[in-house]
């Protein structure tokens, strides 16, 4: 098994020049070439060995796609369904999308089980989820964000999304066992799935560092209690502070747990000890 | 261990009327949501409209709702939720902490402000400043947390007024006019320079020294001299000749042996009874860290005038008399705090000159201001036809014996033993 990167176009592009990004076409008995949206991957599934073809744009060109890609950015935030083209298999993506997954301890069933996937047209991650009030939502990650001139690192629906993206346990068929009685709110999705996957407490991320007060009224009406868990930088904890305050007017029994990573980055153990506050 | 939830205690204590009396006004700005705020503005015209001494989410409730008709459903919501856990009752001693952290939150929030406009260049003395906010802080937390009731039984006080309880004076004339000194007492003693001020405060001070070792029994709790006038040496030689009833030379044919021994003996058996402090340019926080640290029975100011006052303590008074007044209210406060006699001198100023009676406005720099913060005044009056008597007055004596006539006597002033002399029926006549 090996990949061949070519540096000159390959003579099999002439047949795949017209895909789109997220199809993909057999081209022959053994050949399958697929398009992310930036390269092109062929998969020989006779001889199992692969070939990629990036091919390089001019400015011109780069700049066309950049503004068809804010374009389509756009038209997808506003709508509260799924932005498509959805290519839901890991292996489909490029590597710094799979990279970022991984690198928050999510294998590839995690990954199907919350229903992420690629968006080759945005070029960016999409992680689906229901809100506090029981609506689906979306965010969509930007996996190689660099300054606003790529867009924004989260793209979410314009609408009001009713705060808060909802990871039960028992959603997942976890948490029977160990199950903690308490909302766990943190900032973003993948720590929120964390939480829920490892701790048994019911994640809720911010998707930022507020919440409104909508929100808040149905955490409290929901969950006796609650942790705040945002990240350990200043906003982080500026933002835990009111978010406490807010929990705490409809009295809320609320715990703050401030640690040394965000949370999405720490092991299943830090994570069940902290919160189980044996360990910070 | 879940975070300390400052808003919902806050609630739960306002809702008995009298808290809210007491606290409503002192929540400082900033310390606890816009949201609390507004609930507790609201109990206070709840409780105006309502005769209930606490408020229970069942009756405040549907009133609340009445007060916003324009609310929405989830205003609604938002706010039922925010005041229905009033109902449940605030853990016991939660209360005190409550107050503090409020009167803390309130003293950090001003420090940071002062800080800020510091950093920005605003025009700001910050040390001055932080310590005007501490100040305030602990005058507050004097007042709020510690609030005490007075409590006095019926029979202590009938006690204390039958046998006059307290630092009886030598002096027979002042002795019948005046009750004892107790606790608390603040007086001023007060004559024109050079005519025995301090004479006359050692005669008296080392009588009632060796009476502290009866009146406090429990504890040690000497008798004070501040100084801050001439040196100290001077007030301690004065005090040895009161004490004894001699005069310098009677000492050193004593012998200074003997006369150390007379002297402990007249002191009740310690030396330590009567100590002098020198305290020149020392401000008034160095003076009450002394207080505090000797615990003292009867203190002598002579003069609070000298002391350096810093902070806010002199109510940003801009006249001579108004800073003196508030010294003066100061030293009296440090009486009744630290349970203590306070006497302090003062001189009466040029008008005063060659009256037996000086009047109540010719205290020095002050008309008005001295004269309120003490409960009593004693004026040596000079008349220079008769240079060896002093005449006893009081110009105020909230400690008049009942029955007793004003004070108003000529007494023999020994000038070389230190020691004010009753004068017998027919004498200087």
């Amino acid at each position: 098994m090996s990949t061949v990167f070519h540096t000159s176009e390959p003579p099999w592009f002439d047949d795949v020049k017209d895909l789109k990004p997220g199809e993909s076409r057999r081209i022959n008995d053994a050949d399958k070439v697929s398009f992310n949206g930036r390269g092109y991957h062929l998969w020989s599934f006779r001889e199992k060995t692969s070939e990629v073809w990036s091919p390089q744009l001019t400015l011109a060109e780069k700049l066309a796609n950049d503004k068809a890609m804010r374009e389509r950015e756009e038209a997808a935030a506003q709508s509260q369904s799924l932005p498509l083209p959805m290519m839901a298999h890991p292996q489909d993506w490029p590597s710094k999308a799979r990279v970022w997954m991984h690198k928050a301890d999510l294998s590839n069933p995690d990954i199907l089980r919350m229903g992420a996937y690629w968006n080759p047209e945005m070029q960016r991650v999409v992680l689906p989820f229901m809100t506090l009030h029981g609506v689906s939502s979306w965010i969509a990650r930007h996996v190689d964000w660099r300054s606003k001139t790529d867009g924004q690192k989260y793209l979410k629906p314009n609408g009001k999304q009713g705060g808060g993206a909802v990871y039960d346990p028992y959603q997942f068929g976890w948490g029977a066992v160990g199950r903690v009685d308490a909302a766990v709110l943190t900032e973003d999705t993948l720590s929120a799935y964390r939480v829920a996957r490892d701790t048994g407490g019911t994640g809720v991320a911010l998707n930022g560092t507020s919440l409104d007060r909508d929100a808040i009224l149905s955490i409290a009406r929901q969950f006796p209690a609650a942790v705040v868990w945002l990240d350990p930088d200043y906003y982080g904890q500026l933002g835990a502070k009111r978010v406490i305050t807010q929990l705490q007017q409809l009295d809320v029994s609320v715990r703050n747990i401030v640690s040394e990573a965000d949370p999405k980055n720490l092991s299943r153990d830090t994570l069940r000890a902290m919160l189980k506050g044996t360990n910070g | 261990m879940a975070e300390f939830n400052l808003n919902m205690a806050v609630l739960r204590l306002m809702k008995s009327r009298k808290n809210h009396d007491r606290y409503a006004k002192m929540i400082p700005a900033g310390t606890v949501t816009p949201e609390t705020a507004k609930i507790v503005k609201r109990m206070g015209e709840f409780f105006e409209t309502v005769q209930t001494d606490v408020i229970r989410h069942e009756e405040f409730w549907p009133w609340l709702r009445s007060q916003y008709p324009m609310w929405k459903e989830k205003d609604v919501a938002a706010w039922k939720q925010m005041t229905a856990p009033i109902d449940k009752d605030n853990p016991l001693g939660y209360e005190e902490k409550v107050i503090e952290n409020l009167l803390a939150t309130d003293l950090g929030n001003k420090a940071l402000d002062l800080i800020t406009k510091w950093q920005t260049g605003g025009e700001v003395n910050l040390g001055e400043a932080l310590r005007e906010a501490t100040e305030a802080f602990d005058a507050q937390m004097e007042r709020k947390v510690k609030a005490t009731v007075v409590e006095l039984g019926w029979d202590e006080m009938v006690e204390e007024d039958t046998h006059n309880v307290g630092f009886q004076w030598r002096l027979g004339p002042i002795a019948r006019a005046l009750r004892s000194l107790r606790p608390g007492d603040f007086g001023i003693i007060a004559m024109r320079p050079d005519r025995g001020k301090t004479s006359l405060i050692a005669s008296e001070v080392t009588f009632m020294a060796p009476q502290a070792l009866t009146l406090f029994p429990d504890s040690f709790r000497p008798v004070l001299w501040l100084n801050n006038e001439g040196p100290g040496r001077r007030i301690v030689s004065r005090t040895r000749q009161a004490a004894l009833g001699m005069s310098v030379s009677e000492i050193r044919d004593m012998g200074p042996d003997k006369a150390r021994k007379a002297y402990i003996k007249a002191m009740g058996g310690r030396e330590d009874m009567l100590q002098v402090v020198d305290i020149h340019g020392w401000t008034n926080y160095e003076v009450e860290e002394l207080i505090r640290k000797k615990n003292p029975s009867l203190v002598v100011f002579d003069m609070i005038d000298n002391i350096q006052f810093v902070g806010s303590m002199t109510n940003n008074g801009e006249r001579n008399d108004q800073v003196l007044e508030a010294m003066y209210q100061w030293a009296r406060s440090l009486g009744v705090r630290y349970d203590f006699t306070g006497l302090a001198t003062s001189q009466i100023s040029a008008p005063g000159e060659g009256l037996q009676y000086p009047l109540q406005t010719q205290l020095k720099d002050s008309q008005t201001g001295k004269q309120g913060a003490c409960d009593f005044i004693i004026t040596g009056g000079f008349d220079p036809n008769r240079p060896a008597s002093r005449f006893m007055g009081t110009t105020k004596a909230k400690l008049k014996l009942e029955g007793a006539a004003p004070l108003r006597a000529e007494v023999f002033f020994d000038e070389d033993r230190a020691r004010f002399v009753e004068m017998e029926e027919g004498d200087g006549n």
